[in-house]
């Protein structure tokens, strides 16, 4: 039984290309073309071919969105990204929607066609030059979770955190660091902001607790 | 016969006195006398009915009616001008009354003593007359007067009034406050310096001249032109002058004006135009960048790819496999190419994947092509902002970072950016030589700080950049999430 391939690009030049190049495989069907993500969505409903093969970029409904409704709607159908961002941000976001493989557009046509016959979401197949830590580094930098509310202070904020749970008076710190006692204040309604407190002696509690400071005596 | 020598017949027929009574008698103004210590009235002629509502028999009979009729606040007044007029002479007081039918009436009350031939005081008279109508006027105009002030002194701007001397010289009669917080000068400045030219800028000194004679002329001129004020700033002014008659029908013997300070929207203008300049530069700069880039790069590859093409065409088959493999190792450089300049122009992960994946892009690309190190946290971004949010957001912390790159001297610089109470904040830090920022803003050759700002301020949000020469340069802006439509 041949794998049925509904091929959605909204280049035409290019859909012809890669029309061309999967028809030359003997087990390969392709049974729709759609030039945008609303067109495919619709053939999808009808055709439910076995594999999509998907533009990333496209004028309206985009490709991301196209494959996130693919895996809440048709269980079991594959979607292969065919893209020219070898970005890992698009390629996290693009498994993140559930994709069984992801092609860069400018790599041999050996590739898709691997892709098409061996990608699975469980076990996507992704272009060799995106690496697994790339993908995992990426993942990190993106979540919230990297972000304790103590890194968001600058370095200047750590510096006024400091200076006032040591005691010190706003013309102090200005006098201190060159800087006028109103840009102080400022920077401390900022920090108080950054880390969740309402007032100064929460944030000498704040600062104690992550070590900045001594105890208060 | 005429009427007039039948008239002068009947006067010729009357007696002095006769005559002076019909006089007194058909006057609006009520004419009194009293005794020499003023305890009895002796007479009070018949318009003191018409004014007082009283009739002049009553009075006769109750002597206490007269101060009972004044108003009770008043009568202290009354009396005392009676007593002045018995012991000092004469003397004019005024008062109210209130009449049977409640209405109160101002009175203007003359009083004289009247002396024998040794001088002794005999008598007490006076004239007293309805000023109600005249009082109304008087208070009408004084509110009519203090209104005129207010408005005057409550707009930026300041009139003045001036009249026409013989010898043509317009002279300063007022100027209202708002004279003196433009200019810093009072009126007596003015006149002392020698009037008004005293505080035009030497540049437009010429122009000004012609002013009074454009006035004599038409009878109205206005214009602009540029003062200088008591602390030494130049302020742009717009005045217009009308003459009018001070006595109707008479010759225009007076000037009224008013100025507006238009300083601060001629610099907005300027500003305006500033702008559009540096934005038509700024694109005539980019477009000048891609096109080089397209010929110098794209061009020279294509005709590189060309050439391959060409020579894969020969009929030698090993060189043709050698020359597509170039071929198609010169078109994989040229998609990169692409890929890159569009993404320069205009980085699609803004639009597709959001704020934090575009910022992470631009951290990683910065830090490839010039070797600054950003430290970039977030924190509540995982979500979408409307588009020209991300988008002002995305180009500050570029600009930031570009500005970090050319002229901190240092590799590593922090962004961070977070979300709280409706805001999106935004911090860029380096810890570099840092500036002079009013001294940057006043230059006005930093384009990429205005246009900063303006990006900030134009989504209704907050810009404060702040730098120590020597140790740094902070830069913040607070965005308001869902924006007021400022278009």
């Amino acid at each position: 039984m041949k794998m049925r391939l509904l091929l959605v690009e909204d280049h035409q030049i290019v859909r012809q290309g890669v029309r061309v190049m999967l028809e030359a495989e003997p087990d390969f069907e392709i049974v729709g073309e759609a030039s945008d993500g609303t067109a495919a969505l619709g053939l999808i409903e009808k055709l439910h071919p076995d594999v999509v093969v998907l533009d990333l970029m496209m004028p309206g409904i985009g490709g991301l969105e196209v494959a996130r409704s693919i895996s809440q709607r048709f269980t079991g159908m594959r979607v292969v990204i065919l893209s020219m961002h070898s970005d890992v941000a698009y390629v996290s976001e693009s498994l993140r929607a559930g994709v069984s493989a992801y092609v860069l557009k400018d790599e041999s046509s050996a590739e898709l066609i691997r892709a098409i016959r061996l990608g699975r979401p469980e076990r996507p197949c992704i272009s060799p030059t995106i690496s697994e830590e790339s993908l995992a580094a990426y993942a990190r930098r993106l979540a919230d979770g990297n972000a304790d509310s103590l890194q968001l202070l600058t370095l200047r904020e750590k510096e006024i955190m400091v200076l006032t749970a040591q005691g010190l008076s706003s013309a102090e710190i200005a006098r201190q660091l060159f800087i006028s006692p109103r840009t102080v204040e400022t920077h401390r309604t900022n920090l108080m902001k950054k880390i969740g407190v309402r007032n100064q002696k929460e944030m000498v509690r704040f600062a104690v607790q992550r070590g900045l400071i001594g105890e208060p005596h | 016969m005429s009427d007039t020598s039948t008239q002068a017949t009947a006067i010729a027929d009357c007696s002095a006195d006769d005559m002076f009574r019909q006089l007194i008698e058909n006057v609006a103004e009520v004419f009194w006398v009293t005794n020499h210590d003023a305890s009895k009235l002796l007479y009070v002629s018949p318009a003191f009915e018409q004014v007082w509502g009283l009739s002049c028999q009553a009075l006769f009979e109750q002597p206490m009616l007269w101060i009972e009729s004044i108003h009770r606040d008043d009568r202290h007044l009354a009396a005392k001008a009676v007593e002045q007029a018995v012991t000092m002479g004469e003397c004019t007081v005024e008062f109210r009354i209130v009449r049977p039918d409640g209405e109160t009436r101002w009175i203007r009350d003359r009083a004289f003593p009247v002396r024998d031939e040794t001088g002794r005081v005999v008598r007490v008279a006076g004239i007293a007359e309805d000023i109600t109508d005249w009082k109304r006027l008087i208070g009408e105009l004084r509110t009519l007067a203090e209104h005129n002030r207010l408005i005057a002194d409550l707009t930026s701007d300041y009139a003045y009034t001036s009249h026409i001397e013989a010898n043509g010289n317009v002279m300063l009669d007022t100027l209202s406050e708002g004279f003196t917080r433009v200019t810093g000068y009072t009126m007596d400045d003015v006149r002392a310096g020698g009037g008004w030219t005293m505080l035009i800028h030497p540049d437009d000194l010429e122009a000004t001249q012609r002013i009074n004679e454009r006035l004599m002329h038409s009878g109205r001129v206005e214009g602009q032109l540029r003062v200088i004020t008591k602390d030494g700033r130049i302020r742009n002014i717009r005045y217009s002058s009308q003459m009018y008659a001070s006595v109707p029908g008479g010759p225009r013997d007076r000037v009224v004006g008013a100025s507006q300070d238009i300083t601060d929207r001629i610099e907005g203008q300027e500003r305006m135009r500033e702008l559009s300049h540096r934005l038509i530069e700024v694109q005539e700069q980019e477009r000048r960048h891609l096109a080089s880039e397209l010929h110098d790069e794209i061009g020279q590859q294509l005709t590189a790819l060309s050439l391959n093409l060409d020579a894969a065409l020969r009929p030698n088959v090993a060189e043709t496999v050698r020359h597509l493999e170039q071929a198609r190792g010169l078109v994989r450089d040229l998609q990169t190419q692409i890929r890159d300049m569009s993404l320069q122009l205009r980085p699609t992960m803004l639009d597709d994947l959001g704020l934090v994946p575009a910022l992470l892009w631009l951290v990683d690309r910065t830090q490839i092509r010039t070797e600054l190190a950003v430290d970039f946290q977030h924190i509540g971004l995982s979500r979408r902002f409307c588009p020209k949010l991300e988008t002002a957001a995305y180009r500050l912390v570029q600009e930031a970072l570009t500005n970090v790159v050319r002229h901190s001297g240092v590799r590593a610089a922090t962004v961070r950016t977070w979300c709280d109470d409706g805001e999106l904040h935004l911090t860029v830090e380096d810890a570099g030589r840092g500036f002079d920022v009013d001294a940057a803003i006043q230059r006005r050759t930093s384009a990429g700080l205005s246009g900063m700002r303006e990006r900030v301020l134009l989504l209704g949000g907050d810009f404060v950049l702040e730098s120590i020469p020597g140790r740094g340069t902070h830069l913040a802006a607070h965005f308001p999430i869902e924006p007021e439509a400022a278009s």
